[in-house]
C-alpha cells in the first residue's frame, strides 16, 4: 500500500513538471492525468464512510482533481471541468478532518459559479451560492465576482458584463467570460427582437457589443437577420413576443407558412370543445 | 400548566418533582387521572389494532399524542408504567428515565382496571411490542420536553431499534411518529446530518412496505436536514425521485409543501414556490402552530415580491403576523414605491432579522424588482419618454444600461411597450382589451379545475367501514356510542396542533 502511494506521488510530481513546462505538451499531460486517476482508485479516491483514508491520500487526491480541473479549462472542456468540481466538492465541503484548506478552493468554486452562469443555469447557481456564507462571498474576490455578475444579469445591466472582462480576478476566468459574453449576447439579441420594431445597424452593433463591422456582420448572417432599406433592421415585436409561448423557433424558415398573429392569440374551437367535454365528464361523476 | 394549578391548590402537597398526594389536590389529580385514562384508552385501542390486524385503529392513539403531550408529567408516566409493566426488566428499563416505580399510591379501583389491561397486553407472555414502543415514545417526548437531550438520544436509539425489529403493519402509524421524534432528538443535539444515511435506508423500507405515514415523516425529516445545511441540490434530487404519499396527515403535508416551497424559491421557480407555500398555509391547523404559520407567511411574502406582486395589506395587519412581518412590510413599501435608495436602507436596517429568517439571500434578489416596479409606473404614466429621463427617474447612473434594462423588461413582459433605440425613446402601447384575449378563459378554467380537484380529493378522503352493508343495522345504543366516539375524534383532530415544529 505504502509503496503504491509512493508511485502515485512520483506520477504526480511528473505531472506538475510537465504542466509547468513552457510550452507544455497537452497529450503528455492528458495521459499522465488519466494514469494518475486510475492509480488513485486503488487508494481512497472518493472518501466513503467505510475505511479511513490517510491525510496524505486525501490531499493527493484533491491535488490531482484540481490539476484535472485546470487541465479541463485549458482544454476548453466545460463538462469535464464541472465533473471535476463535482468530485472536488466532496473534499471542499465534506472531508474536513484535519487537512489544510486548499489555497485554490475559492478560485475553483468561483470558476464553477461562473461556468453555471455562462450556461444560464441560474437555479443551480443559486443552490451553490446557498452553500457559502455571505461573509465569505463578500470578502473573497474570486467568489464575489460571479455573484456581482449575476446581479447585473438579473437587473439587465449588460454593459457591466462586458466591461467586467478587465477586472477578472484570475487569468483562468477569461475562458468562462468568453462563454458568458456569448450567452449574454444571445439574450440581448432576443431582447432587441422583441422590443425594437426598427433599429439601425449601427445601434444594433453597439447594443450587441461588437467592436468591428465584420464580426457583427457574420453574427447577423448566422441569425438570419435581414437588413432592410436604409440599413435598418425591422422586427415584428408583437409576433416575437408570443412566439415563445407557442414553442416556435424565432429564426424558423421563412418558406414555411407561418401562423398569423390572429391565429396565435385566438381561442381555437378544439380547445374550447375539449375543455367543455372535460367539465361535462367531471360533472357526471358528481351527479 | 399542570404544575401551576397544583401550586395554587395546595403548595404543601407538592414534592419537588411534582408528585402529588392524591386527596389534597383534587383539580390536579383530575387532569392527571384523565390523562392516565386517555393513555389507557389508547393502549386498549392499540391492543385491539394488533389483535384484529387493522392498522387504522392504531392511528387514533398516534394522533392523540399531541394533546396527551400537553399534560404529560412524570407522575402520569409513573402511574401508567407502574400499572402496565408486569415484567421486572421493563420496569427496570423505564425506571432509569422516570424515577422510582416501587412506591404505590394508586387507588385500588384503578388498579383493577389496570390489572385487566396489563393482563391483556401481556397475553403472549411479553408486552405487545406496539404498546411497548408507545410507552417508550411517551417517555422520549417527556425527556425532550424536559430538555434532557443526551438522555433522549439514548432512549431514541432504543425505540428506533425496536421499531426496526418489528415488521407488522400495525407498527407503521407509531413508527412514523417515532422517526419524527428520533430526528427531532438528533436535531436538538445538533447532529441531524449524522442520521441521513439511516433515514434514507428507512425510507427505502417504508416505501417497499407502502407505509405511507412512515414515508411522509421520513421524507420531511430528510428535507429538514438537507435544508438546514443548505443542501438544496440534494433536497431537490430527493424530491424529484419520490412520490409523496397524499393520504397522510395534514400536518405532514403542510411541512412537505413548505420545504418544497423553499427549494423551489431557491431555484428561482417562484410561481411554483408560491403554489407550494400557499398549500402549506392552507393545510396548517387553524388554531395553534403559530410559529410555523409565521415562517410560511414570511416566505410567502418574499416569494410574492419576487414574482413582482405586491402582497395584500391585510396580511401585514393581522394580529399574529403584525410583529413578525414588520420588516417585510417596510420592504414591500419600498418596492411599491420603486425607490432603490429606500430599498437599500430597509435591507441594511433589517439585515440581521432577514438572515435569521433565512430569507436574506432571496431578499437580495429583490433589487431588480424595485427597478421593475419603477419602470412599470413610468410606463403607465408616460406614453412616450426619453431613455435619459427614465435613467434619471430610476436614479441609475448608466444610461447605456437603461436601454438594456428596458429591453429586458419588454422581453419579460413587465411592460407593454416598444423601444426606439435610435431616437432613444420608450413608447408604450395602447392598453389591450383583456377580454379579447384568452386570458379570462384560462383563468376561469384554472378555478374550475381547482374546485373539481377539491371535490375529488374529499371523495377520496372518505372512509367506509368494511363489509358493513350486509351486517345488521346498528341499534340506537350502538349509534350513540359511535357518535360519541366520532365527536371525540373530531375534538382530538381540532386539538392536535402543537406537533408542528
Amino acid at each position: 500500500m505504502a509503496a503504491g502511494l509512493q508511485n502515485v506521488m512520483a506520477l504526480y510530481r511528473q505531472l506538475t513538471e510537465e504542466w509547468n513546462k513552457k510550452p507544455m505538451e497537452k497529450s503528455k499531460c492528458e495521459t499522465l492525468l488519466n494514469q494518475l486517476k486510475v492509480a488513485l482508485t486503488e487508494h481512497h479516491f472518493i472518501p466513503t464512510a467505510e475505511g479511513e483514508a490517510s491525510k496524505q491520500e486525501i490531499v493527493l487526491a484533491r491535488d490531482v482533481l484540481e490539476m484535472g480541473a485546470q487541465f479541463a479549462i485549458f482544454d476548453r472542456d466545460i463538462k469535464g471541468f464541472q465533473r471535476h468540481i463535482d468530485q472536488l466538492k466532496v473534499y471542499y465541503y465534506d472531508v474536513k478532518g484535519g487537512i489544510p484548506e486548499s489555497s485554490l478552493m475559492n478560485q475553483f468554486l468561483g470558476l464553477y459559479l461562473l461556468s453555471l452562469l455562462a450556461e444560464n443555469r441560474l437555479g443551480d447557481f443559486h443552490s451553490e451560492v446557498e452553500l457559502m456564507s455571505l461573509d465569505t462571498i463578500e470578502k473573497d474576490p474570486y467568489l464575489s465576482f460571479p455573484v456581482q455578475l449575476e446581479r447585473c444579469l438579473m437587473e439587465g445591466s449588460y454593459s457591466k458584463i462586458f466591461s467586467a472582462n478587465k477586472s477578472i480576478p484570475a487569468p483562468s476566468y477569461s475562458f468562462f467570460m468568453e462563454l458568458l459574453a456569448e450567452t449574454t449576447r444571445a439574450e440581448i439579441a432576443k431582447c432587441i427582437k422583441r422590443s425594437c420594431p426598427i433599429i439601425s445597424a449601427d445601434s444594433a452593433r453597439r447594443m450587441l457589443f461588437f467592436a468591428t463591422e465584420p464580426e457583427f456582420k457574420s453574427y447577423v448572417d448566422k441569425n438570419k437577420w435581414k437588413i432592410g432599406h436604409g440599413g435598418v433592421f425591422q422586427f415584428d415585436t408583437e409576433r416575437n413576443l408570443i412566439q415563445d409561448d407557442f414553442g416556435l423557433e424565432a429564426d424558423m424558415d421563412v418558406d414555411r407558412p407561418q401562423p398569423t398573429l390572429a391565429d396565435m392569440t385566438a381561442l381555437s374551437y378544439q380547445e374550447v370543445a375539449e375543455t367543455m367535454l372535460s367539465y361535462a365528464r367531471e360533472l357526471e361523476k358528481i351527479v | 400548566m399542570t404544575t401551576m394549578e397544583v401550586d395554587n391548590a395546595d403548595p404543601t402537597g407538592v414534592s419537588k418533582d411534582g408528585v402529588v398526594d392524591g386527596a389534597d389536590a383534587p383539580v390536579a389529580v383530575d387532569i392527571e387521572t384523565t390523562t392516565v385514562e386517555d393513555i389507557k384508552d389508547f393502549v386498549k385501542l392499540l391492543e385491539r389494532a394488533v389483535a384484529t390486524g387493522d392498522a387504522r385503529l392504531a392511528v387514533r392513539p398516534v394522533r392523540g399524542l399531541g394533546y396527551i403531550r400537553k399534560n404529560l408529567t412524570a407522575n402520569v408516566l409513573r402511574r401508567v408504567i407502574r400499572g402496565l409493566c408486569l415484567k421486572p426488566e421493563d420496569r427496570a428499563y423505564f425506571a432509569q428515565y422516570v424515577g422510582d416505580l416501587s412506591e404505590d399510591t394508586t387507588k385500588s379501583s384503578q388498579s383493577a382496571s389496570f390489572k385487566k389491561l396489563a393482563d391483556t397486553i401481556h397475553k403472549q407472555g411479553t408486552m405487545v411490542p406496539e404498546v411497548n414502543v408507545y410507552l417508550h415514545l411517551l417517555v422520549l417526548i417527556s425527556l425532550l420536553d424536559a430538555k434532557k437531550n443526551t438522555e433522549a438520544m439514548a432512549s431514541a436509539e432504543v425505540i428506533v431499534g425496536k421499531v426496526i425489529a418489528n415488521t407488522r403493519r400495525t407498527m407503521d402509524p407509531i413508527g412514523s411518529r417515532v422517526y419524527f421524534f428520533y430526528a427531532r432528538t438528533y436535531e436538538v443535539n445538533g447532529k441531524l446530518s449524522n442520521i441521513r444515511r439511516f433515514l434514507l435506508s428507512r425510507l427505502r423500507t417504508a416505501t417497499l412496505r407502502q407505509d405511507e405515514e412512515g414515508q411522509a415523516s421520513l421524507v420531511n425529516s430528510l428535507l429538514r436536514s438537507y435544508i438546514q445545511d443548505n443542501l438544496y441540490d440534494q433536497a431537490e434530487k430527493l424530491v424529484g425521485k419520490l412520490t409523496y404519499p397524499e393520504a397522510v396527515h395534514n400536518n405532514q403535508l403542510a411541512r412537505f409543501q413548505y420545504y418544497l416551497g423553499r427549494i423551489k424559491a431557491t431555484k428561482l421557480e417562484y410561481s411554483e414556490a408560491q403554489q407550494h407555500l400557499l398549500q402549506a398555509s392552507r393545510k396548517v391547523p387553524s388554531n395553534g402552530a403559530i410559529g410555523f404559520k409565521q415562517t410560511v407567511q414570511k416566505w410567502l411574502v418574499t416569494v410574492e415580491l419576487l414574482l413582482g406582486d405586491i402582497p395584500e395589506r391585510a396580511i401585514f395587519l393581522e394580529k399574529e403576523y403584525r410583529e413578525c412581518l414588520a420588516p417585510y412590510y417596510a420592504l414591500t413599501l419600498a418596492i411599491r414605491a420603486g425607490k432603490l435608495a429606500r430599498f437599500n436602507e430597509v435591507l441594511k436596517t433589517y439585515a440581521e432579522r432577514f438572515k435569521k429568517d433565512e430569507t436574506y439571500s432571496l431578499i437580495v434578489r429583490l433589487r431588480h424588482n424595485v427597478i421593475k416596479t419603477g419602470i412599470r409606473t413610468i410606463n403607465a404614466a408616460y406614453s412616450r419618454i426619453s431613455v435619459v429621463d427614465v435613467a434619471k427617474k430610476l436614479q441609475l447612473d448608466s444610461v447605456e444600461d437603461v436601454y438594456f434594462i428596458l429591453a429586458k423588461a419588454i422581453n419579460e413582459r413587465v411592460i407593454e411597450a416598444q423601444l426606439l433605440a435610435d431616437s432613444g425613446t420608450l413608447v408604450s402601447k395602447e392598453n389591450v382589451n383583456i377580454y379579447s384575449t384568452k386570458d379570462p378563459f384560462v383563468a376561469f378554467d384554472k378555478r374550475i379545475k381547482f374546485c373539481l380537484d377539491t371535490h375529488d380529493q374529499s371523495v377520496k378522503a372518505m372512509r367506509f367501514p368494511a363489509k358493513s352493508y350486509h351486517g345488521d343495522l346498528e341499534t340506537a345504543e350502538e349509534r350513540r356510542e359511535r357518535e360519541q366516539q366520532e365527536a371525540e375524534l373530531a375534538k382530538e383532530i381540532a386539538d392536535e396542533d402543537d406537533d408542528i415544529l
